[in-house]
């Protein structure tokens, strides 16, 4: 038997299904999209029973990718029942769902979650009602609590059933879908004409059709038929929500949003909040990263020299292993504290109000609130960041969006500025690092915002309310973080590892740097080898720090470089070329040509950033 | 009241003289209006010494053509206050009759003038979507003839504005905006402005939404 969980973002319905499946969850990727599928299993009374946690929507008719995701689901049978999960606390905005899900004629059961907030709120629901009125099972949960959870699954499998309710659309749509169900050739249901009114459907003959009467209607009424539809479904949730809730009225609590959401002091606690998380996952994750990179050293790379390996053998398995090492020594202690703190921030909903705050410094670079997720994610590691650029609106907006991420410094860039700038420098000077960087965000933001083609459509964001974090959910959106580092950047990470070790061992690294070091030493100012170490920094950024160490041969940099040529040296491997990884998930996501182009752009940014502090330093108006 | 009573009673000459081609009694007007008949002779004879209405032999009254004009200027007024509310405000065409015979007494000819070039001047207001001129099929859900243009934005609205949403005008985002229940007719509180970024409630839930979003979406402030 197969179970989808569905309803509007942040209603809990995630937390419902890691209660019904527990570990063991797969997370499968939607041909297509990347949008992301659990499922999960649960044994109930001796048979197993498959339950898919499908992506919050608002809409079943929607065009978004997840929209369109659910709704093929649901029309392709793939489900045996139904759950919807509304929240109790805004029931009338999610029984529009409701009524959609149950316009499509399949066993439906709601589950009316957040029970126990709504009982703060003074909010009676009569679910024996709702049940009568809809004519499917209701169930009242409360999944923080576990309240009513271990209900949900003997629920849907017994008392399930398609729905009676139905809503009554205005005259013209009910007409106008009786003439499609009569008129077509392959009998549609009464939910096919309704989407095929909004041209919607695989069916030519059936849309051609909804088409001519959708755009008489639309002359008509002056309104979209989407619209209308949406009128008289919402129309129809208020008519109920009045039937079964029933308000007493109870002191409103303080809300922190008063303070949260104003300019002053709600941006500096915002810039304050990410201050804080970025300091602590540097000092935890420097911690730890020592710890890993110790562990290697003496329990295997030490045992690795002393077996005396044929030369080829051990440079590659050094290679292997130094990939390793440094995979994990960048992704559990930067990368995943930063996302597990990340997450934190996530779960609360304090990452919308980030995102309203934010929203119109984000227009100047033609991008807008929502932008900042993604933005802020890069910190972390910049692949999940470009992955989670398409959540926001236009192809404009990602175009510019991907831009600015790959310039957003992640952890490994962060290992660089402080392990180079911070040691050897200053406090001060890497910090400057990170101002310069921003500013050439803001400028490359600003320029981009005024040349790229296409719309702005701005955001539209639910702010849910503010919740206390719940860890297993922090720990699942960490993960699905951290997933998309280890899948794509860390094989890309080993083959490069391998690949530099190889043209190491035959030498060719000697003639890169010939042709490279003119150009590095005029322009940059810096010594032949770190040419060499900077090329390394487009495979593995960290890599280029621990290359030049290496090509040193010395730990103590300032013996053999300027504190000018380690500032410009942290400065340009930090700006030019995302690492190969990145370089591989630009393509992906945005196409072969926006790679490229970002791929150019940063190296060119990078060189004249490098050349600029040179000439500044070399006239004497530096340090 | 006065007044009203006697353009009442100058338009049911008026009718009564377009039905029948003559003069009408007390007793005709009487069906017209909702005046007795004592009052209405009494009117009438007020009328006949202001000059607006004669007398005949017969006890029938008739207008004078200072009479068919005032009559005329009324009946004016009346059709474009009907236009108005039924039109511009989508009023049904009895309740727009019914207001209209009120509201007809009282607007000075000035107001009618602006409204009577409202109504003209907008009907040729290009009712092309301001954000996105390509996007196809949506012309003319800026309500009737794209004359909303006349009215207030979302985006005009400030801290703490209760409004009622009147219209969306279609591009982009306008399905999102319907799934989360901004259609036409809600009510919406606008809970915070920063800078022009807007938090707004409907339907108990809070829902940010960026300055070019806001301004397609038209409303009435209600508070």
């Amino acid at each position: 038997m197969k179970i989808g969980l569905i309803g509007n973002p942040n209603v809990g319905k995630s937390l419902i299904f890691s209660h019904l499946t527990g570990i063991g969850v797969e997370i499968s990727n939607y041909p297509g999209t990347t949008v992301d599928i659990h499922s999960g299993v649960a044994c109930i009374d001796r048979t197993s029973v498959e339950i898919t946690d499908l992506p919050g929507i608002y809409s079943l008719d929607g065009e978004a990718d997840e929209e369109r995701l659910v709704r093929d689901m649901i029309l392709s049978n793939s489900f045996d029942v139904i759950v919807v999960v509304l929240d109790a606390t805004h029931l009338e905005r999610n029984l529009y769902l409701l009524l959609q899900v149950l316009e499509h004629h399949i066993p439906v059961m709601a589950v009316l979650n957040m029970a126990d907030e709504a009982e703060k709120q003074g909010l009676h629901i009569d679910i024996k009602t709702l049940s009568q009125m809809t004519g499917v099972p209701v169930l009242l949960t409360s999944a923080t609590l576990g309240k009513n959870i271990a209900e949900i699954i003997p629920v849907a499998k017994l008392r399930a059933t398609t729905g009676t309710y139905q809503v009554a659309y205005d005259r013209h749509i009910e007409a106008a879908v009786r003439t499609l169900m009569r008129v077509s050739a392959n009998d549609p249901t009464r939910v096919k004409a309704l989407l095929a009114l909004q041209g919607i459907g695989t069916d030519p003959s059936l849309l051609e059709a909804a088409k001519t009467i959708s755009s008489e209607m639309d002359e008509e009424h002056r309104m979209p038929v989407s619209m209308l539809l949406a009128g008289n479904r919402h129309h129809a949730a208020s008519e109920i929500k009045q039937k079964i809730v029933t308000k007493t009225p109870v002191k409103e609590m303080f809300g922190l949003d008063n303070w949260l959401l104003k300019p002053f002091p709600g941006i500096p606690i915002m810039v304050l909040t990410l201050l804080t998380m970025l300091l602590a996952v540097f000092f935890i994750g420097s911690f730890f990263e020592e710890l890993i990179v110790e562990a290697f050293e003496i329990w295997v790379l030490a045992p690795l020299a002393a077996a005396s390996l044929d030369p080829l053998v051990y440079e590659l398995l050094f290679s292997f292993i130094i990939a390793i090492q440094a995979g994990l020594g960048i992704a559990f202690p930067f990368v995943f504290t930063f996302y597990l703190l990340m997450s934190v921030i996530e779960d609360t909903g304090y990452m919308s109000r980030i995102a309203f705050l934010a929203d119109r410094i984000m227009h100047k670079f033609g991008l807008h609130g929502q932008a900042i997720i993604p933005m802020v994610l890069g910190l972390g590691c910049n692949v999940p960041a470009i992955m989670a650029i398409r959540q926001i609106g236009t192809k404009r907006e990602r175009h510019i969006a991907a831009f600015l991420i790959t310039m957003v410094p992640c952890s490994a860039r962060t290992v660089i500025i402080a392990g180079i700038v911070s040691v050897f420098v200053g406090l001060y000077a890497a910090l400057s690092i990170y101002l310069v960087i921003l500013v050439l965000i803001l400028l490359t933001g600003f320029i981009l915002s005024r040349f790229t083609p296409g719309n702005q459509l701005g955001m539209v964001l639910e702010v849910p309310p503010l919740r206390r974090p719940i860890p297993v959910m922090v720990l699942k959106r960490a993960w699905i973080n951290i997933r998309e580092f280890l899948v794509i950047a860390m094989p890309l990470l080993m083959v490069s590892s391998v690949f530099l070790g190889l043209i190491g061992f035959y030498g060719y690294l000697e003639i890169i740097e010939a042709v490279t070091a003119p150009l590095v030493h005029d322009i940059l100012g810096l010594p032949p080898f770190a040419s060499t170490a900077l090329l390394f920094g487009i495979l593995r950024k960290e890599m280029a720090f621990e290359t030049l160490v290496v090509l040193a041969g010395t730990a103590n940099l300032p013996e053999v470089m300027t504190k000018i040529q380690l500032y410009i040296f942290a400065l340009v491997s930090t700006l030019f070329v995302p690492c190969v990884s990145t370089i591989a998930v630009l393509y992906r996501e945005q196409g072969l040509k926006t790679a490229a182009l970002i791929s150019l752009y940063t190296v060119f940014l990078g060189f004249t950033a490098g050349a600029v502090f040179h000439w500044l330093s070399s006239h004497g108006f530096l340090f | 009241m006065v007044i009203v009573e006697r353009e009442d009673v100058l338009l049911s000459l008026m009718r009564q003289a377009k039905l029948t081609g003559q003069g009408g009694r007390p007793k005709d007007i009487v069906c017209h209006t909702c005046l007795s008949e004592d009052r209405i002779k009494e009117i009438l004879s007020d009328l006949v010494k202001t000059g607006e209405v004669t007398q005949q032999e017969d006890g029938t009254y008739h207008l004078s053509p200072s009479g068919i004009q005032a009559a005329e200027t009324i009946m004016r007024r009346h059709h474009v206050l009907e236009t108005f509310l039924q039109e511009m405000l989508g009023m049904d065409h009895e309740m727009a009759h019914a207001q209209a015979c009120t509201m007809e007494h009282h607007t000075t000819d000035d107001t009618i003038n602006r409204l009577r070039r409202f109504l003209r001047g907008k009907r040729e207001c290009p009712a092309v979507c301001p954000v996105n001129p390509d996007y196809p099929g949506h012309q003319g859900y800026m309500g009737h003839h794209g004359r909303r243009c006349a009215f207030k934005s979302l985006a005009d609205c400030s801290h703490g504005d209760k409004v009622r949403i009147d219209a969306i005008r279609g591009c982009g985002r306008g399905g999102r905006l319907a799934d989360l229940g901004l259609i036409p007719g809600e009510r919406v509180t606008v809970k915070r402005r920063m800078a022009d970024t807007l938090l707004i409630n409907v339907k108990d839930c809070d829902i940010a939404i960026s300055p070019e979003i806001a301004r397609s979406v038209l409303v009435e402030v209600e508070n």
